[in-house]
């Protein structure tokens, strides 16, 4: 019985993915070299290359800068969700910082910080803040304020509301904002590793690409891309666990789950801040 | 409202004097942040050159070609898409992989395949907006409600007219947000390929202002990549209000 | 001035789920509208009254039996039958005006912008609504909604009306008039109304006949011919000893109790 539904959303990845394999096969074009040369690559470059180094390096600059600006991130944005004033007056200034695109500061904090790891976490840091701040505002904001009057009724204590009632309430959104983080963050990642990096899979598919070694830039694409993949789905296996109570609320109607629909029709509610992060 | 204003002005003036204070006691090396009047400055002088304006347009027309093939491209098939179930499962685990892909990654492949082009750059601003727009299009079309397509089969609507009458505006709010993080992300987008490749713009521009010590002129393309951002976020909003005036007025929109 | 043909529904089932989970909801069902008429199906939440009425209205198929509509069988949507569902704020279209929501099933007809919009302020008007048509439905109270759903089914031109717990969700005082406008429109019209609830009085006020449903599977309890003739009011029809007594006897059918047949409830 489960196994139906599990076909009929696999048909067309397992389709393209033969597709691929057979229409490549044998290929001599330099730019599309046979797709098992790409995945051989791949293979021997983890084992034996300097591949599973650079993946190391980038998943770690990865995760240290992500920690950093959901720490950052969600503290600030408790405090400015809870305190209307400050929420009010530093609306447009978070629009305006949120719309800046990092890349930007990419040539100069690299050729002013150097090269090293540090740079790339605080580059990291810098784009994937925006939204985990933002959607932590908003989220605080959508909580009901019959939730914040029974807080207040009860004489809740500041540090346990924030703990008990509003981080937990905010929580759907604060991670709907980590989800677009995650994703500027593999960007940044990326660019700053092509920009200036001695190791790092940017600088591996740079590398490989420059010296026209096709088949290895097409891998480390590939791996770049399950990078990516693989945390988005790690980050929606954490999701789940954390929030069961909501998904039970709503259960599955929203399947295909576009990230940012959901992020969207709460902000659409509370109407001030629009907390869309920026894919890439 | 006024006091809004106010106190919004307040925290913009804040922020400005934290930062000159930074930079003034010289924490950080004036290199890496300028002071804001330098800043300023540069920008004063920015406005009033063809070489500025000129970096605006490239990345501007890099970002607005990919962002309009990714609306035609995105929108139909996401439309089509959503509305038959079976469509939508097939893709869904393709959509899944494709949308979490850093599409800047594939800049090394592009640059040997199609070469450090104008054509090159827009190219990878459609493929990373495709998506949104064509998630957010398909998410908008089974958004219809149950009630809504049981009406529209009793009273026995055309299947064309069910999809540009019924369909289309249902999906237009979801439509809008993906239209919104499309056009935020094209220009993005552009600036990032300018950054790391040797194409105009922008970003070519922050680039070489950086290497060339001016880390104010630098500033100065960053704070306008910030405006161009904004005046997108702006209009988008506006768009939004003027299509969607068929929805209540949501409750805390005074603010 | 009746027009269309009787709906006949002959031996109808419907189950859902399949193999051991499934499970019948209705057993079996006959029953007939002629033109003209109004009916009220009257039963138990859960007895898959709006079931019925989805395959009265081609929206869903039996799994066995039929629905037929004069000589047509009914598998799909037919032009003669416009529906009035239980959701308006659902089933209203909220991107479209007042009115153009009551003219859009035309748009589906191929009938011109000008000839439309005359049309549904027409039938605004004729459910008492002459001056909202440029509003959005969410500016309209709910009495009001269901009001241009109705209208709606009007300006279909449909001869069959199906209404499915048309009044269930709106206030008492807005109830009363929606009632009082289904008869009145019947009158005027000539059309068949077939009205789902499960409020009695509601269907003994409204209908010719009532169709009792009940039992599980649901099937067809008793077919009540209603005498109290076209004219009826909220005030004197309600305190007519006959509609004390009938509702009293839909409720015992209902409820599974006994009574003695009275004569003035003559079966069919």
């Amino acid at each position: 019985m489960p196994w139906k539904p599990v076909l009929r959303q696999l048909w067309l990845p397992v389709l393209v993915f033969l597709v691929l394999l057979v229409s490549t096969a044998g290929s001599t074009s330099f730019y599309f070299p046979p797709l098992t040369e790409v995945l051989g690559d791949l293979w021997n470059e983890l084992l034996h290359g300097g591949l599973f180094g650079d993946l190391l390096f980038s998943l770690r600059n990865i995760l240290l800068g992500l920690a950093l600006a959901t720490v950052v991130g969600v503290a600030a944005g408790l405090v400015i969700g809870e305190i209307r004033t400050l929420r009010l007056a530093t609306g447009p200034l978070l629009d305006f910082v949120r719309a800046t695109p990092t890349v930007g500061f990419v040539p100069v904090i690299i050729l002013t910080l150097g090269i090293g790891s540090g740079p790339k976490v605080f580059l990291i840091f810098l784009g994937s803040v925006w939204p985990i701040l933002l959607n932590t505002v908003s989220g605080v904001q959508a909580i009901g304020p019959a939730v914040h009057e029974t807080a207040r009724g009860y004489r809740i204590p500041w540090a346990l509301r924030m703990r008990r009632v509003i981080l937990p309430g905010a929580l759907p959104q604060i991670l709907a904002g980590i989800r677009v983080a995650l994703s500027i963050a593999v960007v940044l990642m990326v660019v700053s590793e092509i920009y200036g990096s001695p190791v790092g899979l940017g600088n591996f598919i740079l590398q490989s690409g420059s010296s026209f070694h096709v088949a290895e830039t097409w891998a480390g694409t590939i791996l770049i891309g399950i990078l990516g993949y693989g945390l988005s789905v790690l980050l929606l296996l954490v999701e789940h666990r954390l929030l069961g109570w909501y998904h039970e609320r709503a259960p599955r109607v929203r399947s295909p789950r576009p990230v940012r629909a959901e992020t969207a029709e709460s902000t659409d509610s509370t109407g001030s801040i629009k907390s869309n992060g920026v894919v890439v | 409202m006024a006091k809004v204003r106010l106190l919004q002005l307040g925290a913009v003036v804040a922020v400005l004097l934290l930062w000159a204070l930074i930079a003034a006691v010289g924490v950080v090396s004036s290199t890496a942040l300028p002071g804001p009047g330098a800043v300023a400055g540069a920008l004063g002088d920015l406005l009033g050159s063809g070489t500025f304006w000129q970096a605006v347009g490239e990345t501007l027309r890099g970002a607005v070609t990919g962002l309009l093939v990714a609306i035609a491209v995105g929108i139909p098939v996401g439309l089509l898409t959503g509305v038959y179930a079976a469509a939508e499962e097939s893709s869904r685990l393709l959509m899944e992989v494709l949308r979490s892909f850093p599409v800047i990654a594939l800049l090394p492949v592009f640059l040997l395949v199609l070469g450090s082009t104008p054509g090159m750059k827009a190219t990878v601003v459609f493929i990373a907006c495709v998506f949104p727009v064509l998630l957010q299009a398909q998410y908008g079309a089974r958004s219809v409600s149950q009630a809504v397509l049981e009406t529209v089969h009793g009273y026995r609507i055309p299947r064309l007219l069910r999809l540009r009458r019924v369909v289309l505006p249902a999906a237009v709010p979801s439509i809008m947000t993906g239209l919104r993080l499309a056009a935020t992300t094209s220009v993005l987008v552009s600036i990032g390929v300018e950054v790391l490749t040797t194409l105009p713009g922008i970003g070519h521009m922050i680039m070489d202002s950086q290497q060339g010590g001016a880390s104010a002129r630098a500033y100065a393309y960053i704070l306008t990549a910030g405006a161009i951002g904004y005046t997108i976020t702006l209009l988008a909003q506006f768009a939004e209000h003027r299509l969607l005036r068929w929805r209540p007025p949501a409750q805390a929109g005074k603010e | 001035m009746t027009r269309g043909s009787t709906l006949y529904v002959e031996d109808l089932c419907m189950s859902f789920g399949q193999g051991p989970q499934e499970h019948r909801v209705l057993d079996g069902l006959t029953l007939s509208v002629r033109p003209g008429e109004s009916v009220c199906l009257v039963g138990p939440s859960g007895a898959g009254k709006t079931t019925l009425l989805r395959c009265l209205a081609g929206l869903t198929r039996p799994t066995s039996g039929g629905v037929r509509y004069g000589e047509q069988a009914l598998t799909e949507p037919h032009t003669d039958i416009a529906v009035v569902s239980q959701d308006y704020r659902g089933s209203l279209l909220p991107w479209l005006r007042v009115w153009d929501n009551v003219a859009f099933p035309l748009q589906g007809r191929g009938v011109k912008k000008a000839v439309r919009k005359r049309r549904a302020l027409e039938c605004l008007e004729a459910v008492g609504l002459s001056d909202v048509g440029d509003k959005y439905p969410w500016q309209l109270s709910g009495g009001m909604q269901q009001r241009v759903a109705i209208a709606r089914g009007l300006a279909y031109d449909a001869p069959v009306l199906l209404m499915d717990e048309p009044f269930g969700s709106v206030d008492a005082q807005s109830r009363f008039d929606l009632e009082d406008l289904t008869l009145q429109l019947r009158r005027q019209l000539g059309i068949t109304v077939v009205v789902v609830t499960h409020d009695i009085d509601e269907a003994v006020y409204l209908g010719d006949r009532v169709i009792v449903l009940g039992g599980k599977p649901t099937v067809v309890l008793d077919n009540l011919t209603i005498p109290l003739g076209t004219d009826r009011d909220q005030l004197t029809t309600r305190a007519d000893p006959r509609f004390a007594e009938l509702r009293t006897r839909v409720l015992a059918l209902i409820r599974g109790e006994r009574v003695p047949a009275g004569p003035e409830a003559a079966h069919r």
